[in-house]
């Protein structure tokens, strides 16, 4: 029952490389429906689970973070109680409101402990199930000291994934760069958060192939090969 | 990991008969409208899921011999009392829309099984008119049922699980957009057989680009 665990930056080729090494093996594939399978467990939309992997914090969001805090903290002691704003809470619901008014649920933030657990409880379920490609969400940290796992990690320099996401998403360069820029730091910011690790700590796989010197085949052989030692 | 559940049928015979058109490459698909269902679409509907071609790539039929259906059973419903039609066909959980072509035919059926806390759905289509199969009635319908999940609805995520013996709708998926989620290998039973499915799915701003890129208008 190989589990094999593939991690690499955007545009570095896990998903072809996890969809060959799955269609080689016959075994299941999982990419995106780790996070469709936590947020049905956290009751919460996708997109939510999403931002936490791959939403970059820029400046004005802490910016706007921070005094939202500072209202809602001056909301909570009654010390915005002034004559032209009201004189506490219940002037500033915490829904939007379009919330308010029912016309959709709330997309509230989930709680970083629930949102591990349930990303953690997905990728054991899938480890128990057996014969499955995970690709990123943190599985090789998740499933770190598992028995009878593979974790693969791949890398590939920045201006060839720029080419990859170019052709992908038909951006220009110059929105490519900005693409590949923040999601390569969004993806480390979910690792140092969640995992306390870096993506591309070597210690953390089992090998790291290099896409610039290989093409998506010979890795995918590569990681066949290396689940036979699973098998023997 | 979820259930396999069927979510376009379009078999591999190509009909003669109608045609697509190209413009300068690029496709100018056909209109299509989504209304309201009436009793004389299901009764339509009923006919094309007893046709062995279209039940074949749609969900096969029960021990009795049934066709089997999402949503509704076609055998019954039209024995069903005002109530009961108004529940089925009336639902903020599960939007069921006929799909009629710019010249009134109807020609097929979508759903949307909406999950309101997730703001997610799952989307079923099916073309019943197998003359009309391969000519972009599917994209269209498709496109509609979208424009309806994410404008109309404002839902975050659109999902389909589709089969692997459905490879015309595995490529009209990804052709729109949709993005592989997973790939399960034989969990989906059918007939007695095991296949594999793919989970695929779309979320807003991925079709918002998608669109604008289809159709060559802004997005939605």
């Amino acid at each position: 029952m190989p589990v094999i665990t593939i991690n690499g930056p955007i545009g570095c080729g896990s998903v072809t490389v996890g969809q060959m090494v799955s269609h080689d093996l016959d075994i299941s594939f999982v990419d995106r429906l780790v996070f469709t399978q936590a947020a049905r467990m956290v009751g919460s939309p996708v997109g939510v689970l999403i931002d936490k992997e791959q939403r970059v914090v820029r400046f004005r969001d802490r910016l706007g973070r921070f005094v939202q805090t500072m209202l809602e903290r001056s909301a909570v002691a009654g010390v915005s109680g002034e004559p032209y704003f009201g004189r506490g809470i219940e002037t500033l619901p915490p829904e939007t409101f379009a919330e308010l008014s029912g016309e959709r649920p709330s997309t509230s933030e989930v709680d970083d402990k629930v949102f591990l657990e349930a990303t953690t409880r997905v990728v054991h379920d899938l480890y128990n199930n057996g014969d499955v490609v995970i690709i990123g969400r943190g599985a090789n940290v998740i499933l770190a000291n598992t028995p009878g796992v593979v974790h693969v990690g791949l890398l590939a320099p920045t201006v060839m994934r720029v080419e990859t996401m170019m052709q992908r998403e038909h951006l220009d360069r110059d929105e490519a760069e900005v693409y590949v820029r923040e999601l390569d730091e969004a993806w480390a910011t979910y690792f140092r958060k969640f995992f306390k690790t870096s993506p591309t700590d070597p210690a953390r796989y089992h090998m790291m192939l290099n896409m610039e010197k290989l093409t998506a085949k010979t890795a995918a052989a590569a990681i066949v090969h290396a689940c036979g030692d699973l098998e023997s | 990991m979820g259930c396999g559940l069927l979510s376009l049928s379009m078999p591999s015979q190509r009909p003669m008969n109608r045609m697509s058109i190209s413009v300068l490459g690029r496709t100018m698909f056909p209109d299509v409208s989504l209304v309201q269902v009436t009793r004389e679409d299901v009764q339509r509907m009923r006919g094309w899921l007893n046709d062995p071609e279209v039940n074949t790539m749609w969900y096969g039929s029960d021990d009795d011999g049934f066709p089997l259906h999402l949503g509704y059973s076609p055998h019954t419903i039209l024995e069903s009392s005002h109530d009961e039609w108004q529940a089925t066909f009336v639902s903020e959980d599960r939007k069921i829309l006929s799909v009629y072509s710019a010249d009134g035919e109807h020609i097929g059926e979508g759903q949307l099984a909406i999950e309101w806390p997730l703001m997610e759905c799952q989307l079923v289509l099916i073309v019943g008119r197998k003359d009309l199969w391969h000519h972009h009635y599917g994209t269209m319908a498709l496109i509609k049922l979208l424009d309806e999940a994410f404008s109309a609805q404002g839902l975050h995520r659109v999902w389909v699980d589709v089969p692997e013996y459905n490879e015309h709708a595995l490529r009209m998926f990804r052709h729109v957009g949709f993005v592989l989620e997973g790939h399960m290998r034989k969990t989906h039973r059918k007939d007695g057989e095991w296949y594999d499915y793919y989970a695929m799915g779309l979320l807003v701003d991925e079709y918002s680009r998608r669109r604008a890129r289809l159709m060559g208008t802004t997005a939605v």
